[in-house]
């Protein structure tokens, strides 16, 4: 090594640098990994054949699949009790950190009340949020059997596997979405702090399945304009303070089956584009405007 | 005789041993190839790497690790049609990963220059104003000074510890011309940070101990 190659060396040395690899990120990174090396290219085809997106589709309003119900519903007014060890402020900090999220779980409707019962049907949703966390920019969801929608902010399938056909539209979906995820606490917040919130009960436990230490809330509010009568059971992971399962009830007192039930919510740094794009099955009729 | 015989032999077991590691090296690609699972063991092994040469690179956490996601995104992406051992893989990795760091480097700087500015120095401010920033900012705009494939061939030799060989691979060039480029980045920041290069190596060889930053 000669002399400038040592003395730059000895220059570095001592510098602290913010490199240190989290733990945290490093864990997030292999899930989403695991999603593109076992789905879009192993699956294609398979898994999302089943996608759909909210709002629009016949099937819309279908307990809007848990991103968009929630914004919706979460305009509202709520509550009470805080516990000292946790506060919503913390899951809201813990949630400002991402823009790419995914639900899993079971949702329904009234309308899909056959033989007079009603039925819940599995979902997946993926959403990206735009740059500044304000709106839904990418967005895919799919309800087994009904419907795949996605959106990569441009361009909007639309997929009915029933019917084999897609319908294409040159817009974002989703464009007038906006992303729930602080903001939907943070409106929980309000909610409770003006009293619009009717209950807002804080309890500790753990997860069985894991043993990991959960925080459960319970709200409900009554106000129409926010679609009330609902309520709400929302779990968070103590150590990440991320909001990590969801229930919702078509009444205020959390009774009977729940219309719209995430029972897992996973946090992404980014979900790969090809995820928002749609392949159009084979023998498919597309439908453009 | 008998001595030549036994290094013949040595020499033989050694090649077969190297052979047999490259053989593994191959095979340990292919399973992770077509098993997600393997791919997570190549993954884990090779994170903190990616990382904290993104990090060297972009002097910004949040930013290393969003380049780190992209960068094993695309490898997911182009996994398949790579050929190679776990050597060549690594090169590959640091290849993507250097590309991925020119990239937003061009794309901020045209983009955002004025504001990213404003915001680093800021930042700059509230790091902890003592002289361990003030060093850590002279390394950061000194090697911003620098054009990318020199800013890539420090990194690489400072932070990484490659030798030129290695650096060579990565860059697909020759040993001979990452040393002189490397000479060259070194006169150039040997210049941008002035006295201060030189003070470091000045203060150890008078045993003097130097502030950590």
């Amino acid at each position: 090594m000669d002399k400038v190659e040592k003395q730059f060396e000895d220059f570095i040395d001592n510098i602290k640098l913010d490199d240190i690899p989290s733990a945290e990120h490093r864990d997030e990174l292999e899930q989403d990994l695991l999603i593109v090396l076992t789905k879009p290219s192993r699956q294609k085809g398979q898994s999302l054949k089943i996608w759909r997106l909210l709002m629009k589709t016949k099937i819309a309003k279908l307990a809007t699949a848990a991103v968009i119900i929630l914004a919706v519903t979460l305009i509202i007014p709520f509550g009470k009790t805080i516990s000292p060890a946790w506060a919503i402020e913390q899951s809201i900090q813990a949630l400002d950190r991402f823009k790419a999220v995914s639900f899993e779980g079971w949702e329904s409707e009234r309308t899909w009340i056959e033989n007079g019962s009603l039925e819940l049907r599995p979902y997946k949703s993926w959403a990206v949020a735009n740059e500044d966390q304000t709106k839904v920019e990418k967005y895919r969801t799919e309800v087994e059997g009904y419907l795949i929608l996605t959106t990569n902010g441009q361009k909007t399938w639309r997929y009915d596997p029933k019917r084999n056909t897609v319908r294409i539209e040159d817009r974002p979906y989703t464009a007038g979405e906006y992303w729930c995820g602080s903001r939907f606490l943070q409106q929980l917040k309000e909610g409770r702090d003006n009293g619009l919130l009717t209950r807002w009960e804080v309890t500790y436990g753990k997860d069985p399945a894991k043993g990991r230490e959960r925080i459960f809330l319970k709200t409900a509010w009554l106000d129409e304009r926010y679609n009330g009568p609902r309520s709400l059971r929302l779990e968070f992971d103590m150590e990440s303070k991320l909001p990590v399962r969801l229930r919702q009830w078509e009444n205020a007192d959390w009774e009977g089956p729940a219309t719209v039930i995430v029972e897992k919510i996973t946090y992404h740094t980014i979900l790969p584009y090809e995820l928002f794009e749609f392949e159009i099955p084979e023998g498919a009729t597309v439908i453009e405007p | 005789m008998v001595m030549n015989v036994g290094r013949q032999k040595l020499r033989s077991v050694a090649r077969v041993d190297d052979e047999k590691k490259i053989d593994d090296d191959v095979r340990i690609v292919v399973r992770s190839q077509c098993d997600p699972a393997a791919f997570v063991r190549l993954y884990r092994e090779y994170y903190d790497a990616v990382f904290r040469y993104c990090a060297h690179r972009l002097f910004e956490r949040t930013t290393a690790e969003d380049i780190t996601s992209e960068v094993f995104l695309k490898v997911v992406k182009n996994f398949e049609s790579f050929r190679g051992n776990e050597q060549q893989f690594r090169n590959w990795l640091f290849r993507i990963a250097t590309n991925a760091v020119n990239q937003h480097l061009r794309k901020t700087a045209r983009r955002s220059g004025m504001l990213k500015i404003v915001r680093e120095q800021a930042n700059d401010r509230t790091t902890d104003g003592e002289a361990s920033s003030e060093k850590w900012i002279l390394l950061r705009d000194a090697m911003r000074a620098l054009r990318p494939r020199y800013q890539t061939i420090i990194t690489l030799r400072f932070f990484e510890n490659m030798k030129l060989t290695e650096i060579a691979e990565v860059l697909d060039s020759s040993p001979g011309t990452v040393r002189s480029q490397l000479a060259r980045a070194l006169v150039r920041l040997q210049k941008i940070l002035g006295p201060r290069f030189a003070d470091e190596s000045e203060d150890i060889k008078n045993g003097q101990s130097r502030k950590t930053i």
